[in-house]
């Protein structure tokens, strides 16, 4: 537990914290929209595809900045991406 | 047989080198399943759907029979006198419904300032007291129902002690350009109705808008034709107890306690999706937190995405889809 930890501090705190507050933002701002657009269908699924596309983007930005982008590491975000997405248009148009 | 089950659980959830220093649950492999299982549920429940007559592409399970049921088990509970399911006050909700579609608007009052009393009027019913709750995009009567009693002024209307009878609209149709589910729930009590309260005479009650009272009955006129025609979803009211006069014997009110008949088997299915659906997020959230946890441990580290993006992703979707499904109410 205790690499566990020092790795995540480590690769958050020293390495790379602009780009994990910044998809922590994303996230906020997310939920926030996913609260305010209660009811509202399509608003709500505006927000599910933004914020995929800001996740697979923050990927990109992400292994661009530190070299280590390779086809199969974005397939992996796009994989991801798209499953929840789907996932998620199934709930919000029942 | 016990060696082989924990080998298997190991390839599966422990990276090393059995399975190139990756999980295989979190593998592109298992998350190219993960996709194709979200699209198959997507078009099952779209299949579904569209095969129970929901042409607008959505489905609904809320019905006036179980509004109406839930209502009076509601005010019931309380002590008060169930509400006698009234034909008038739901062809004022109705109408109210149709105007909100064929205006484009989602609010008690109208662009041009219609007011719930006077489609309440229009429909013939003269009220001694009134009042409206809407809600819309909600899957479940029972949903709808919650929503309004945890709202202190819908509640407030449907534990009024005044009112006596009630009518309802569920109606299907595109409003802004969205497909909705609105539902309209009218209450009213008659001039000269033996219970109504002397204090509470020609005080309509809409929930967040208080207003004075219309003194001229309006006349509705042909609504123009909207893109998609409202489709009215819950029309039959039969076993409800119907009020045709001011007379209404108050023995024949019951509440009833059985579960309605379903209408649409897509409906049926959906709590139990979002329920999968729910579990298998967390279960990919739980491979990679495991994955995570033993990548840092042995430190083998490869070419793979980064997980606490991931997890980040993947618990805000989780946490989002308690917004999902869930309706507004006004």
């Amino acid at each position: 537990m205790k690499h566990f930890i020092q790795h995540i501090h480590n690769e958050v705190w020293h390495k790379n914290l602009f780009d994990y507050l910044l998809i922590t933002l994303f996230a906020v701002f997310f939920l926030l929209g996913m609260r305010l657009f209660s009811g509202q269908r399509e608003a709500q699924f505006f927000c599910i595809v933004a914020f995929t596309v800001g996740y697979i983007a923050w990927g990109v930005y992400h292994h661009i900045l530190t070299r280590t982008l390779r086809i199969r590491i974005l397939v992996e975000y796009i994989l991801i991406g798209f499953a929840v997405l789907f996932f998620s248009l199934t709930l919000t148009f029942p | 047989m016990y060696t082989h089950f924990k080998k298997t659980l190991r390839h599966i959830f422990v990276p090393g080198r059995h399975n190139n220093h990756q999980a295989s649950s979190v593998s592109h492999a298992s998350l190219t399943a993960y996709l194709c299982l979200a699209m198959v549920s997507f078009v099952i429940l779209r299949n579904l759907a569209a095969q129970t007559g929901n042409v607008l592409g959505f489905a609904t399970d809320v019905s006036t029979v179980r509004l109406m049921t839930l209502t009076n088990e509601q005010r019931v509970a309380k002590g008060l006198n169930a509400l006698v399911y009234n034909p008038q006050l739901a062809a004022a909700a109705a109408a109210k419904a149709q105007d909100m579609f064929a205006k484009g608007y989602w609010a008690h009052f109208g662009p041009n300032g219609e007011s719930p009393w006077n489609f309440i009027l229009a429909a013939g019913y003269q009220y001694d007291s009134a009042g409206e709750n809407l809600a819309k995009n909600y899957v479940s009567s029972n949903d709808v129902v919650n929503a309004w009693m945890n709202s202190p002024t819908h509640r407030d209307n449907i534990l009024k002690p005044s009112y006596e009878e009630v009518g309802f609209a569920v109606v299907n149709g595109s409003l802004q350009g969205e497909d909705t589910t609105l539902v309209v729930q009218m209450f009213g009590s008659r001039i000269g109705f033996e219970q109504s309260t002397p204090n509470q005479q020609s005080k309509p009650e809409s929930s967040n808008a208080p207003i004075q009272v219309a003194a001229v009955i309006p006349t509705i006129t042909p609504l123009p034709t909207a893109t998609r025609a409202p489709q009215v979803l819950s029309g039959s009211y039969k076993g409800l107890p119907v009020s045709t006069d001011t007379n209404i014997d108050r023995s024949q009110v019951k509440v009833e306690m059985t579960k309605p008949t379903s209408a649409s088997p897509s409906l049926n299915l959906y709590p139990a999706f979002r329920i999968i659906i729910g579990i298998l997020i967390a279960l990919l959230i739980g491979a990679f937190v495991i994955d995570f946890y033993y990548i840092s441990k042995s430190e083998q580290y490869i070419h793979r995405g980064k997980h606490i993006a991931h997890l980040i992703f993947l618990v805000a979707i989780l946490i989002a889809m308690f917004f999902l499904g869930r309706g507004s109410i006004m």
